[in-house]
């Protein structure tokens, strides 16, 4: 597909060796923002902690020298390695990751190294860039702007600063989207008006999907925006299913998708197709073609009851 | 124009991934979007410069700082927001559904919003942004006012034919969403002060390497404010405008409508070609 024509999004798809499509929500600069602060926060505490233990320490035996030197390796390794460290340990996972729910993952999908991890961290360096020094009473602060990463990640559809560029990996969110299950129809309205419904009714494709999303997504809307919404649909319903043009129309949507998708399904005893995700867009509608009719603003005006939902 | 296929993938969108997605949207619009914005900055931009030229003598900005010039700034601008985005939001508006948006169109669109964007943004506009009072009012309850006046055009008054009026197709739309609408506002307020403060210290100090003059580098740093300001308000139009698709989404259904209306659609043409979409056992699709 022509970059152009591809639809703008955070999900993309990974395409393994073996020809399986994994879709992945990518985690882009804002996203990463949170558990990157969570890390420093961490990070700092960490230090804070040690410095005192360190130094009362020995303090206590008189080499406070030591102390000062041991604090400083470990100060070394804890800005420096942190991250590769636990993203190497944790599988891709860092606390600030774990706990805002995102991951680093190779390129293809694939879980990262302990080399990928330790290098993509130690190149965050580059992306921190421009570094201002930024004075606060007598001292003068770095601090990062994080310009050259920000830029990097938005030139990549997988939102990749430089270090991800280099070790090839990505950032993505961890999430557990199932197959929602056949949603019950309770309404005796709609059970009587399934039983009109034509015996050789067989939706397409697409008309599956459009109202496994509408019945999947009914429950969150006023029954005024249900008519409102369902009106649609509705309308080139009634004259092919012989049904008169008075019918509620989101029961008559309700209706068709409990033939559809249960009454069906029960006859035959078996599902011979997968069922549409509710909720989910696959981004593959079927067979699809221009429609010429509303213009972009009428799409806008769309919404006009005024009511609250 | 085919409605499930925006150019925007429309679904519920956290508030992080709104802002994610922003980042893509300036890339694959990026010329467009400059254009669109420097129509609706550039004037007011001179406007700004010319009002506040008193306020940029050096010795004034010497001797109180640039606390008192960047609030003055900051008022006019919040002020001048709608204005200044209008093209860039009705940009957008048709880039989610076409696929080069003529810029003829767009112009139109805009003349056809004027009036009632002056008596909105404009004037009632300017009675809440003087008194900074109203400002989490204005951005939390009229968040997307803008986005109702150039988009969807309601009538100025209501009628009984011609749909709820602009005041209360807003009021309706963010009713009860105060809450969420705060906490975005609170999170763009903190984003984009950082985003200002880095990048007019980017600019600033790239300049004082050029620049040795102190007069001159206190002039420019004050048009360096302006600039990082308005940077950070372009940026922010692009996640306004996808937080108003993502609030008509949550709170109407507008992705199901949307896949409703294009089935609908479908529907209406096969019957035009004497096709069926309800397809029977054995038949073609």
């Amino acid at each position: 597909m022509d970059t152009q024509d591809r639809q703008l999004d955070t999900r993309i798809e990974v395409i393994t060796p073996e020809n399986i499509a994994f879709r992945y929500r990518v985690a882009g600069p804002f996203r990463r923002l949170p558990a990157f602060l969570i890390d420093v926060v961490i990070q700092l505490v960490a230090a804070i902690i040690i410095q005192l233990v360190l130094f009362f320490v020995f303090d206590f035996v008189g080499l406070l020298g030591i102390g000062i030197g041991l604090y400083l390796i470990f100060f070394f390794i804890l800005m420096w390695f942190y991250g590769g460290l636990f993203e190497a340990l944790w599988n891709g996972q860092t606390p600030g990751k774990r706990i805002m729910g995102i991951r680093v993952l190779s390129i293809d999908g694939k879980a990262i190294d302990a080399i990928q991890a330790t290098l993509r961290n130690v190149l965050r360096i580059a992306d921190f860039q421009p570094v201002l020094p930024v004075p606060i009473g007598p001292f003068i602060f770095p601090v990062p702007c994080c310009l050259l990463g920000l830029v990097t990640a938005s030139f990549n559809d997988r939102f990749q600063r430089l270090g991800d560029l280099a070790c090839g990996t990505m950032v993505v969110v961890e999430s557990r989207p199932g197959l929602r299950d056949v949603m019950r129809i309770d309404d005796r309205e709609a059970l009587r008006l399934a039983d009109q419904i034509p015996a050789y009714f067989v939706p397409s494709r697409t008309l599956a999907r459009a109202l496994a999303t509408y019945v999947g997504r009914r429950w969150a809307f006023s029954p005024g925006r249900r008519q409102h919404i369902a009106s649609h649909l509705a309308g080139p319903l009634y004259d092919r299913l012989g049904l008169p043009p008075n019918t509620d129309p989101d029961q008559l949507l309700c209706a068709v998708y409990y033939r559809t998708f249960i009454a069906d399904r029960q006859e035959e005893g078996t599902a011979e197709t997968a069922l549409p995700a509710v909720g989910r867009q696959s981004g593959v509608w079927g067979n699809t073609f221009d429609v010429a009719e509303p213009t972009a603003m009428d799409i806008f005006t769309s919404v006009n009851t005024g009511r609250r939902v | 124009m085919q409605l499930d296929r925006t150019r925007i993938v429309i679904r519920e969108r956290e508030f992080s991934d709104v802002l994610d997605l922003s980042l893509q949207v300036i890339r694959r619009y990026a010329g467009p979007l400059a254009i669109a914005l420097l129509v609706g900055i550039a004037p007011l931009f001179a406007l700004n410069c010319y009002l506040l030229s008193g306020l940029v003598d050096p010795h004034t900005l010497d001797s109180e700082g640039p606390w008192p010039f960047v609030w003055m700034v900051l008022i006019l601008v919040v002020w001048e927001i709608p204005l200044a985005t209008a093209p860039a939001t009705l940009f957008l508006g048709r880039a989610l559904f076409e696929n080069q948006p003529s810029v003829g169109k767009v112009a139109m669109d805009f003349l056809k919003s004027l009036p009632q964007l002056i008596i909105y943004q404009v004037l009632f506009r300017a009675l809440l942004v003087a008194p900074v009072l109203p400002w989490p009012w204005l951005f939390t309850q009229r968040a997307y006012l803008n986005e109702v006046i150039l988009l969807e055009r309601n009538p100025m008054f209501r009628g009984r034919k011609r749909g709820p009026s602009t005041g209360s197709r807003c009021q309706a739309l963010h009713w009860g969403w105060g809450g969420d609408l705060f906490a975005r506002w609170l999170g763009a307020i903190a984003m984009g002060a950082v985003m200002v403060g880095l990048s007019w210290s980017i600019l600033a100090k790239g300049n004082e390497a050029l620049v040795s003059e102190l007069e001159w580098q206190s002039l420019w740093e004050t048009r360096f404010f302006h600039l990082a300001l308005w940077g950070a308000i372009g940026f922010f139009t692009v996640v306004r405008f996808l937080s108003y698709l993502d609030l008509r989404i949550r709170r109407e259904g507008w992705e199901v409508e949307l896949i409703l209306r294009a089935e609908a659609a479908r529907l209406d043409r096969d019957a035009g070609l004497g096709q069926s979409a309800v397809r029977r056992p054995g038949g073609t699709p």
